[in-house]
């Protein structure tokens, strides 16, 4: 079974790349190892995969059609077509979107476009798709279910996301590709990205520099642990739909205080906070109704966010101090 | 060989999915929750079309999808049949249609009931005392019927009490990894009476030694039903357990009396000279060993 998986250098990416590996899936990994954050953090996560001779990287942007063109057919000339399509590759960040939208609108919107359009070309059999909780907005009712109306995203990398959601189900529809969109909820955990509060909170706290807190701490985020996430994300691949689209969360949201309270007990360290207003395109909260993917996926969130940021402290001391 | 097993994504089933992939054996995980380490079908085994669609291209069934709380079967009877009489019966359908004979299965210590005397062999009584129990011995009579009936070959794995690493329940009821858990964070250990009933505590990797040797009984005396206890032979009373986990974790137990509960036997060990002999299996790891593997897993996820 030959797997193809965008965006493997990045965090998400990597991750699942292993247990993909792990699995026994042969795995094509692209990624264009851009300088959101710095490259050489994603080619170290390259460099820690552990394989045999079952994975492949190549450098490509999925903006590229042609170049990922080159790779389907290759495959097919090898006689190991991609079966499946693990797409992750994305330009991520609420914030950097209301910068930048059209490069959002061409990555996020048009870069799934590209990867359909080759499902469709090359008779891929299954196509899971990395969506968002931002997709959900303001949304007042909680906790977030599939089924809630989701047509006010509040910042472009939600709507380029909530596009790309529509295309997925467009292509399933016409050409019968099983897919699987799974709405992340504020994934975190080891190697993760370094623009989030994890990070920037860690990194601050240790080097005793203030964290810029946004709002006065009452917005929520359903931090949910990256082997969780991966745990979701091979069980959506092992056992595919028509069209599905499923919350992958912790179902335990986390206040902005009350994470600086736990970060503050795991480094023993006080934090020196830099007030500041809540950013536009920010949602006040964001919580992961599960039970779709606990039915249909066998998912369970196994990892508390004390435990969770723990693991992430222990990795960031190791690694990036 | 090409194995499925169902639930095996709980605590038997991960060790035992981890060993038949290390001795080369190909494997398919039925279950209702995903395991992070291996694909794993989520589909429910009373599901009977779905259990015929994948129950297929395989030479053995390991069936350890199952209720298991004696407590909870006694409160909930009808789930206790459902699950593990028509799951059993689904999935021994399913390979019967799809023509897959070699069926091995997790029974318990529990169809014994009250035991007549200690240690318990094969041939005692079997007069369970709870749904669960009864849901067991009513499991293996179906496997029975299906090897005379079909020419299965059947092997059912009777044992107590199963321990060791990674074994979480929801909520924690059993009694090793709960004491573990009170002593390390100074909970109340809550004992039934003055805690000098006797149990029989198999260590895990003993236990799924036992599940590959199983494989080979298959082949090596097929078309036939083997039944088997499982047991260290050497029981231990619970405040003995309790007083090792103090040693392992180097805190003392604070320790609470609650009335006996009535009808709960003194001792309950079971004989495991058939499995010796039919098996060519025994016990290798002793409790003090055994208890210090599950302190030392449970204290790295305190850290």
């Amino acid at each position: 079974m030959t797997i193809l998986i965008t965006g493997c250098a990045g965090f998400i990416g990597s991750h699942t790349t292993q247990a993909l590996l792990n699995r026994g899936y042969n795995v094509i990994g692209i990624d264009n190892l851009n300088d959101y954050y710095n490259p050489a953090w994603k080619q170290e996560n390259l460099d820690n995969l552990k394989y045999e001779n079952n994975f492949t990287f190549n450098r490509v942007d999925i903006t590229d059609q042609e170049e990922l063109e080159k790779i389907f057919k290759e495959q097919q000339e090898k006689n190991q077509p991609i079966q499946k399509i693990v797409h992750l590759a994305a330009r991520a960040g609420v914030r950097p979107s209301i910068e930048q939208p059209f490069l959002y609108q061409k990555v996020n919107t048009k870069g799934t476009l590209n990867l359909l359009e080759l499902a469709r070309e090359f008779n891929v059999e299954q196509f899971v798709f990395a969506s968002t909780s931002a997709i959900y907005g303001e949304q007042q009712k909680i906790p977030f279910a599939e089924d809630d109306p989701v047509n006010k995203p509040v910042s472009p990398y939600a709507a380029t996301k909530k596009a790309a959601e529509l295309l997925c189900y467009t292509y399933s529809h016409l050409y019968q590709i099983k897919t699987t969109c799974l709405r992340f909820f504020t994934v975190y955990g080891p190697a993760g990205r370094p623009d989030m509060a994890p990070y920037l909170f860690t990194k601050a706290l240790l080097n005793n520099q203030p964290i810029n807190k946004f709002g006065d701490g009452s917005t929520q985020r359903d931090y949910t642990y990256i082997d969780d996430i991966v745990s979701g994300v091979c069980a959506a691949v092992e056992n595919p739909f028509e069209y599905e689209i499923i919350n992958l969360g912790n179902n335990q949201p986390v206040s902005l205080n009350e994470f600086i309270k736990i970060l503050e007990e795991l480094t023993k360290k006080k934090a020196v906070i830099n007030l500041l207003p809540l950013q536009p395109g920010d949602v006040p909260r964001t919580y992961a109704d599960i039970s779709k993917a606990q039915k249909l996926l066998g998912y369970q969130p196994a990892t508390s966010f004390k435990d969770g940021l723990k693991k992430f402290v222990d990795w960031y001391k190791i690694n990036r101090v | 060989m090409k194995i499925i097993i169902t639930g095996g994504s709980g605590f038997l089933g991960r060790h035992l999915c981890r060993a038949l992939t290390a001795a080369g054996h190909t494997i398919k995980n039925i279950d209702l929750v995903n395991n992070p380490e291996f694909s794993t079908v989520i589909a429910d085994v009373r599901d009977k079309e779905r259990m015929v669609a994948e129950i297929v291209d395989a030479n053995l069934v390991f069936h350890l999808a199952s209720l298991i709380e004696a407590g909870e079967s006694v409160k909930e009877p009808f789930k206790f049949i459902d699950y593990n009489l028509n799951g059993t019966l689904s999935v021994m359908e399913a390979m019967r249609v799809n023509n897959i004979k070699n069926f091995i299965f997790s029974s318990s210590a529990a169809i014994y009931g009250e035991p007549i005397r200690v240690p318990i062999k094969e041939d005692d009584r079997t007069i369970p005392i709870n749904p669960y129990g009864m849901t067991k011995l009513a499991m293996e009579g179906l496997l029975s019927s299906y090897v005379s009936s079909f020419g299965f070959t059947g092997v059912a794995l009777r044992y107590f009490n199963l321990y060791g690493p990674e074994e979480h329940h929801q909520p924690e009821t059993h009694a090793i990894p709960r004491f573990i858990d009170q002593i390390i964070n100074e909970k109340e250990v809550t004992v039934w009476g003055d805690g000098q009933h006797q149990r029989d505590y198999v260590y895990i990797s003993d236990i799924v030694e036992a599940h590959l040797k199983a494989i080979e009984l298959t082949q090596a005396k097929p078309n036939q039903y083997h039944y088997l206890n499982l047991s260290t032979q050497q029981p231990a009373s619970v405040i003995g357990v309790i007083k090792q986990l103090e040693v392992l974790i180097g805190k003392k137990a604070k320790i609470t009396h609650f009335p006996d509960r009535p009808g709960d036997p003194r001792v309950l060990t079971a004989d495991a000279t058939k499995a010796k002999e039919v098996l060519n299996w025994e016990s290798k790891v002793n409790l003090e060993e055994g208890l210090k593997q599950t302190v030392s897993y449970f204290q790295s996820l305190e850290q």
